[in-house]
């Protein structure tokens, strides 16, 4: 065998030793995925079955209780910004921004700001993944996981296919939003590693921020 | 029959290393972003990253370096 041959083979070699690490790297991602979906159960709320999105609205402003008398809380149920949602079908290139330092997410276009909402990220005990990752096709209007007594509305995956997720403020699991950890949106890092956010903001990303698209975390 | 041989005299064509060494980085190039493709086409899953293909073609290209030394080595 020729020097070229062998150089060939050893190639070949490495391309073959690729695919098994990436296709089992593949394989122990997705049990990953499973083992939590199999916590994660996505179920049906309430009443929920046959209802248009306006009736959700409707149903969540009932489930919401009153902002409490504290001025530093944010108003999970309304939206962060006074004015309107940007249309995601002007800005091609719309990025999601999240600053764990801010406790923030900012709709982006290139360097343009078009819209800030509030934000609570991952604990220290369990953070936020940091660095780019583009919106994934897992997306769902609920899912209460057993494990941790939380569930969210209008989750978008980011990260993992259903692992981390952009979604509302907890919510017990009949779908009730809870105000004690409704009230740190903004202010604290407190939640499992997902990114919460006031109901109308993850709303808007569940109905309008399309797959694929980009999310920066820093 | 007449391919196998065509390819085999191919094979067997004397090279200088350098070319050797950039067919077989092209080689596997080529293989490793067909993969890339093919995985992303029928699966929707990226497999591979950019980054995993130009870490796996880096150390190929060590792998060949350190041959190279081993066979000046030897003569």
């Amino acid at each position: 065998m020729n020097r070229f041959k062998i150089i060939l083979t050893m190639g070949l070699v490495l391309f073959l030793l690729t695919i098994g690490i990436t296709v089992h790297g593949h394989h122990a991602a997705v049990a990953k995925a499973t083992a939590h979906e199999a916590k994660v159960s996505q179920i049906d709320l309430p009443k929920d079955n046959k209802k248009s999105k306006s009736d959700l609205a409707a149903d969540e402003d009932k489930n919401a209780p009153t902002k409490n008398g504290d001025s530093k809380s944010y108003d999970w149920k309304k939206s962060s910004e006074n004015k309107p949602y940007p249309d995601p079908k002007l800005y091609p290139n719309l990025t999601l921004r999240v600053s764990i330092t801010d406790q923030r997410v900012y709709v982006m276009d290139g360097t343009k700001k078009l819209y800030t909402m509030h934000a609570s990220t991952g604990s220290k005990k369990s953070p936020t993944p940091t660095g780019t990752f583009h919106i994934q096709r897992e997306r769902g209007k609920f899912f209460y996981n057993a494990q941790s007594k939380e569930g969210a509305k209008y989750y978008v995956s980011f990260k993992d296919h259903g692992i981390y997720l952009f979604h509302t403020v907890p919510t017990d699991q009949n779908g009730k939003y809870i105000p004690e950890e409704a009230e740190q949106l903004g202010k604290e890092a407190n939640s499992h590693g997902c990114v919460r956010l006031a109901v109308p903001d993850a709303k808007w990303i569940y109905y309008h921020v399309t797959e694929g698209t980009k999310v920066e975390i820093h | 029959m007449k391919y196998i041989k065509t390819v085999n005299d191919w094979l067997n064509q004397d090279r200088h290393f350098g070319q050797e060494a950039g067919i077989s980085m092209g080689f596997l190039a080529i293989l490793l972003v067909l993969y890339k493709l093919l995985t992303g086409i029928f699966t929707k899953v990226p497999f591979i990253s950019w980054r995993a293909i130009i870490g796996v073609l880096l150390i190929f290209a060590l792998i060949i370096v350190i041959f190279r030394i081993v066979e000046m080595r030897r003569k």
